[in-house]
């Protein structure tokens, strides 16, 4: 029987393993702000700094300019819905490979996942920078990058997504004599088509601000022609860009959060 | 040909990878048109004979005969054909929750239809509208477009019992169909279970904690211990110092009275 001693034992045990803890998370964040620089003088200084520059030089947005951006923002909208779709075709037998309860086989499983986590470690930028390369500036590199890089996460998203069903409900379709592939259209789809229709409309969401970033390398849409603008110094020009694609962000997301709530 | 059982256990064993033995050396077997209920403790190994039967779950060793075909040799092609001819109702229903009632009955003919058709849930308008007989047949007529979810444990059951019924099962493998149900529900699964059996002559086999309603619907009652057939007898027979042999065990330990 655990007695009042044990009791005690295991308090300790569980304080000493809090101080440990605590301490780490301490000396990270000590070495962090010591390693980056990072100090409160130099953080306000700056604040005041970029006011300035936000006053004079940002303000007030050039608005007439913003219909000679409307293709821009066009190919932005193209561009992510595009790599989205590139990327649920991919990731969706990645997911159902990746996922224990589907996979046709542990190996496959592993390589699946492995697959996917390898994608997911590469940041998006880098797929641009490559394919800018490849393909030349424009937005076809801009869309192949979104669409590979998605996979890192819908891949997973996937697999966790089907890793997560009722295998009761699945073992009732096995049970009347149901092929592999009736069992994952009437058993699995039905049960994960929420988490698969979250997760791609969530990527479309994504897109629509990583479109923003890599047009910056060259990669097509607003991105690009904010970054043109910002390297003429025609600052106002580029406020007026930045202000249409966090209109377009707002917007595309209203859209999705109505999809999803139409369709769940 | 038509006399020879429809269910034959020899020798059935089952370890499972933890080491627990769930099932040793059972030798069972089942004529045509029986029903047979299954009694015993939980952990007796009861769930784990019925999933041998149609191999959800792989026995260790031993032999199982449906129909005049060897469940255990068989590839997954050949086992996916018995296993279209053996209805399988469960405790927790196992029924698809977001898909409409009439879906899940119909769910029964994957094995007739193509795999891809299948998968697309797009089924012959004749097994369309048998499922819609079906249904009606067990008071589900309102429901069969509602999605699942929204039934009562019953009535999921009945839809259960539809799905069988669809796959032209010769057999039916019941585990522990009522044990999530209130009292009134349980009577009347157990009913149509035994309507079922008698009217289609389908053999049933049946995992029931409640000895009453094994008593009541059964012909035949085996009572399972530790893995092994401890009883093996026709319904009338079964009395109650068999029962409670079979029990044994698993009385509560009386409290010490001590400070």
């Amino acid at each position: 029987m655990a007695t009042l001693r044990d009791y005690r034992v295991h308090r300790r045990a569980i304080a000493r393993s809090r101080l440990v803890i605590w301490t780490v998370i301490l000396l990270a964040f000590g070495w962090a702000t010591w390693g980056t620089g990072f100090g409160v003088l130099t953080f306000v200084q700056g604040i005041g700094g970029s006011f300035a520059f936000i006053a004079t030089d940002l303000l007030p947005p050039r608005l007439e300019a913003a219909p000679q951006f409307i293709d821009d923002a066009i190919d932005t909208l193209l561009m992510s819905y595009v790599g989205m779709v590139m990327s649920v075709v991919l990731s969706l037998p990645l997911g159902v490979l990746g996922a224990r309860n589907t996979t046709v086989h542990r190996l496959l499983s592993y390589a699946s996942k492995g697959t996917v986590s390898f994608i997911r470690a590469a940041p998006d930028l880098i797929f641009a920078i490559f394919l800018v390369a490849l393909f030349g500036i424009g937005p076809l590199a801009g869309t192949v990058a979104m669409g590979i890089s998605g996979i890192g996460i819908l891949g997973k998203a996937y697999a966790d997504g089907i890793e997560a069903i009722d295998m009761q409900q699945v073992e009732g379709i096995r049970a009347a004599g149901g092929t592999w592939f009736q069992v994952l259209g009437q058993g699995v789809w039905p049960q994960f088509k929420p988490t698969f229709i979250t997760w791609s409309l969530y990527r479309l969401d994504l897109n629509i601000r990583e479109a923003a970033v890599l047009g910056l390398v060259g990669a097509g849409g607003l991105g690009y022609a904010l970054i043109t603008e910002i390297r003429t110094f025609q600052y106002r020009t580029a406020t007026t860009v930045i202000l249409m694609i966090f209109v377009m962000i707002l917007l595309v997301e209203f859209v999705t959060g109505i999809l999803r709530r139409r369709v769940l | 040909m038509a006399l020879d059982p429809m269910l034959v256990v020899r020798g059935l064993s089952k370890q499972y990878p933890d080491g627990t033995k769930a099932l040793t050396g059972i030798d069972l077997e089942v004529p045509r048109g029986q029903l047979v209920a299954v009694i015993g403790l939980s952990g007796a190994g009861k769930s784990t004979l019925l999933r041998c039967i149609n191999r959800l779950v792989e026995p260790t060793s031993g032999q199982v005969v449906v129909n005049g075909r060897d469940v255990t040799r068989a590839s997954r092609r050949e086992l996916r054909l018995i296993r279209r001819e053996i209805g399988m109702v469960f405790q927790h229903f196992n029924l698809v929750d977001r898909l409409p009632v009439v879906r899940n009955a119909l769910h029964g003919r994957l094995g007739y239809v193509g795999s891809l058709r299948g998968a697309l849930g797009m089924f012959p308008q004749a097994d369309v509208e048998r499922a819609l007989d079906v249904l009606d047949q067990l008071g589900l007529g309102q429901q069969a477009f509602k999605r699942c979810a929204d039934l009562s444990g019953g009535q999921k059951q009945r839809v259960g019992i539809a799905r069988a019924l669809m796959q032209e099962a010769k057999l039916i493998l019941a585990d522990e169909p009522i044990a999530s149900l209130d009292p009134w529900s349980a009577e009347t699964i157990m009913k149509t279970l035994r309507d079922v059996a008698v009217r289609e002559g389908i053999t049933t086999v049946v995992n029931l904690h409640q000895v009453e309603f094994a008593k009541e619907f059964a012909d035949r009652v085996v009572g399972l211990r530790e893995g092994v057939i401890y009883c093996d007898l026709p319904a009338e027979s079964l009395d109650d110092a068999t029962i409670q042999e079979l029990y044994r065990g698993r009385v509560p330990e009386p409290v010490s009275q001590e400070y």
